[in-house]
C-alpha cells in the first residue's frame, strides 16, 4: 500500500524517476498514462511543498495530501 | 665554629650561578598560568616522565614582553598560552636572594607548539583510525534534503547568527527545522560542553525524542583562536560515531582540526554550512523540476502524436473510402442497373401475368355469360312451350269446378256446372253423364 506518511524525498524522487522513464520509454498503456501523470504531479507537489514547510508543517501537509483515500488506492495495483 | 649568614650563602649561590650562559632554549610543559593586574604573567613549568614530575620551575613573563609574545603566539598557533601546552622558550635563569630561583622568559617559538599540536592531532587521528571509526561519519548517507538540523554552537556566537540568517533568508523559500543544542565552543570548558551536546543529540536520536537529518557544529567567524577542543580525542570520537552526518563549520583555520577530519563535510564558515544545506535542497528541487519538465514535454508529445494519429487515421479512412468507391463504382453502377433491370423484368412479368389473367377473366366471363344466355334461351323456349295459353292454342282446354281445375271425374256428379276455358273463349256446361272408363294416360 502506498502511504505517503512514509514518503520521503528519496522515495518520491525515485518513484518520480521511474514513472517518467516509463512514460518516456512509451511502453505505457494509454489508459494508465493519465494515472501515471496524476501520480507524478502528486509527487512533484509533495516535494515542492515539503521543501517549503517545517517538520511540524510537513506532518500536517502529509496528512492533508494523503488522506484522500480513493485516489491512492486506485493507483496502487499498477505501481 | 664558622658559619655564614643566609645572605652570604645566597651571595655564593648567585656567584656560582654566574657561570651559566645568559640564555637557554628550553622545552617545558605549562602546568599553570596566571596574570596579575599589571599584566605580568607567572607560569609553572614542568617536565613529566611517565606522568611523574621529573622537573619543576617557576617562570615569569614580564608584562611588556607578554603583551607582544601573546599576540604573536596566538597569531601563529591559533591558541592562547595555557596549561598542558608544551612550549619552546628562550629563558634566563634568574636567582633572587628573596624570591629564589626562577626563569625569565624572553621569547617563545610558536613553531614548536604548532608541531606539538600537529603531532597530538596526528596521534588522535591515528587512534581513531586504529579504532576503525575515523571515516564512520563520512560513510553515512547524506540525506537528499537535510531539513531537520541539530546545531551545536553557542547561542551568543556570531557564527550562529550568520548561520540562522542565511537559513531563514534563503532566496528559494525553503523551510528548515533547526534545533539549537547549546555548547561552549571555546575556552577551558569547551571540550566537556561539546561532549555533552554531542551526547545529547545521540541520546535524543536513540530515544526517538528528536529526529535529525543532520548535525552541524559551528563557531563564531573570523577569529581562529582556541580550537584545540576540536582536536580532542573524546569530542572527535563522539562526532565520528554520531548516527547522523555532521557538517563542521568551525571557522578559518590553517590546519584541519580532528573534528573537521571526522565530520561528513568540512566547511569554512557557518555561512558556508548554511549555503551547503540550502544548495542540497536546491539541487533536489532542480532535479524535480527537470523531471517535471520531462513529464510535461513527454505528455505533450504523446498527446500531439495521438491527435496526429487520430487526424491522419481519419484522413486515411476518408481516402480509403474514396478509393473503394472509385474502384467499385462500375460494379456498383452495374449492380444498380442489374437491379433496375431485374425489377423491371419482374414488374413486366407480373404485368403480363396480370394481362393474361385479365384476358382469361374476360374470356371466361363472356363464355359463362354466353352459356348462361343459351340456357336462358332454352328455358325460355321450354317455358314458352309450357305456357297454358300456348297449350290451349294447340287445342287443349281446361275445365274447372268451382274455380279448381278438373283432373279426375270422381269429384263430379251429374248436374254439376263446370266451366271450360279454351284458347279463345269459354264454355259453361251442365254435366249430363259421367264416364269413368277413360283412363288417365301415362
Amino acid at each position: 500500500m502506498r502511504n505517503s506518511k512514509n514518503l520521503t524525498y528519496a522515495k518520491a524522487l525515485s518513484e518520480l524517476e521511474r514513472i517518467i522513464q516509463e512514460i518516456e520509454s512509451e511502453t505505457i498503456d494509454v489508459d494508465l498514462f493519465a494515472e501515471k501523470v496524476k501520480r507524478a504531479a502528486h509527487l512533484i507537489k509533495f516535494c515542492k511543498t515539503s521543501l517549503r514547510t517545517t517538520k511540524e508543517e510537513v506532518k500536517k501537509v502529509l496528512s492533508e495530501i494523503e488522506e484522500k483515500p480513493g485516489e491512492e488506492e486506485e493507483e496502487s495495483p499498477v505501481a | 665554629m664558622n658559619y655564614l649568614t643566609l645572605k652570604e650563602l645566597t651571595s655564593i649561590i648567585k656567584a656560582t650561578l654566574s657561570v651559566l650562559s645568559d640564555e637557554y632554549w628550553v622545552v617545558a610543559e605549562i602546568a599553570g598560568l596566571s596574570c596579575d593586574r599589571k599584566g605580568h604573567c607567572y607560569l609553572g613549568l614542568v617536565e613529566k616522565e611517565d606522568d611523574i614530575f621529573a622537573a619543576k620551575m617557576s617562570a615569569t613573563i614580564w608584562a611588556r614582553k607578554y603583551k607582544h609574545l601573546r599576540v604573536t603566539f596566538r597569531k601563529q598557533t591559533g591558541r592562547e598560552l595555557q596549561a598542558d601546552m608544551k612550549v619552546l622558550m628562550l629563558v634566563r635563569v634568574n636567582y633572587h636572594e628573596v624570591h629564589g630561583l626562577s626563569l625569565d622568559i624572553q621569547d617563545i617559538d610558536p613553531r614548536y607548539t604548532l608541531g606539538e599540536m600537529a603531532l597530538k592531532r596526528r596521534q588522535v587521528i591515528e587512534q581513531l583510525t586504529k579504532e576503525g571509526i575515523i571515516n564512520h561519519n563520512k560513510g553515512l548517507p547524506l540525506p537528499l534534503v537535510p531539513q531537520r538540523i541539530a546545531v551545536i554552537t553557542s547561542k551568543t556566537a556570531a557564527g550562529y547568527g550568520d548561520f540562522m540568517n542565511e537559513i531563514d533568508n534563503n532566496p528559494y523559500g525553503y523551510r528548515f527545522s533547526i534545533t539549537l543544542i547549546e555548547s561552549l565552543v571555546q575556552g577551558e570548558q569547551a571540550e566537556s560542553s561539546l561532549l555533552s551536546a554531542l551526547r545529547k543529540i545521540r541520546d535524543n536520536i536513540r530515544d526517538n525524542i528528536n529526529e535529525y537529518d543532520l548535525a552541524v557544529i559551528i563557531r563564531g567567524g573570523g577569529s581562529a583562536v582556541d580550537l584545540h577542543c576540536f582536536d580532542s580525542y573524546p569530542v572527535a570520537k563522539e562526532v565520528a560515531l554520531l548516527p547522523v552526518p555532521v557538517l563542521a563549520g568551525i571557522g578559518h583555520t590553517r590546519d584541519e582540526t580532528v573534528v573537521d577530519r571526522v565530520a561528513h563535510e568540512r566547511l569554512i564558515t557557518p555561512t558556508a554550512v548554511a549555503e551547503f544545506i540550502i544548495q542540497k535542497a536546491k539541487s533536489f528541487e532542480d532535479r524535480v523540476d527537470e523531471l517535471k519538465d520531462r513529464l510535461i514535454n513527454q505528455t505533450r508529445t504523446l498527446i500531439d502524436r495521438e491527435e496526429y494519429n487520430l487526424s491522419s487515421g481519419l484522413k486515411s479512412l476518408l481516402s480509403a473510402s474514396r478509393n473503394y468507391l472509385a474502384t467499385h463504382r462500375h460494379a456498383l453502377l452495374a449492380t444498380i442497373q442489374d437491379f433496375d433491370h431485374t425489377v423491371i423484368q419482374a414488374l413486366s412479368n407480373q404485368h403480363n401475368r396480370l394481362d393474361r389473367s385479365k384476358f382469361s377473366l374476360m374470356y371466361l366471363t363472356e363464355r359463362y355469360v354466353s352459356r348462361q344466355s343459351d340456357s336462358l334461351d332454352r328455358l325460355e323456349t321450354i317455358i314458352r312451350l309450357l305456357d297454358p295459353l300456348n297449350i290451349l292454342k294447340r287445342g287443349y282446354s281446361v275445365t274447372r269446378l268451382n274455380g279448381g281445375a278438373l283432373k279426375n271425374v270422381s269429384v263430379l256428379k251429374e248436374g254439376d256446372i263446370i266451366d271450360t276455358r279454351l284458347h279463345a273463349g269459354a264454355i259453361t256446361s251442365t254435366v249430363k253423364k259421367i264416364r269413368e272408363d277413360i283412363k288417365r294416360e301415362k
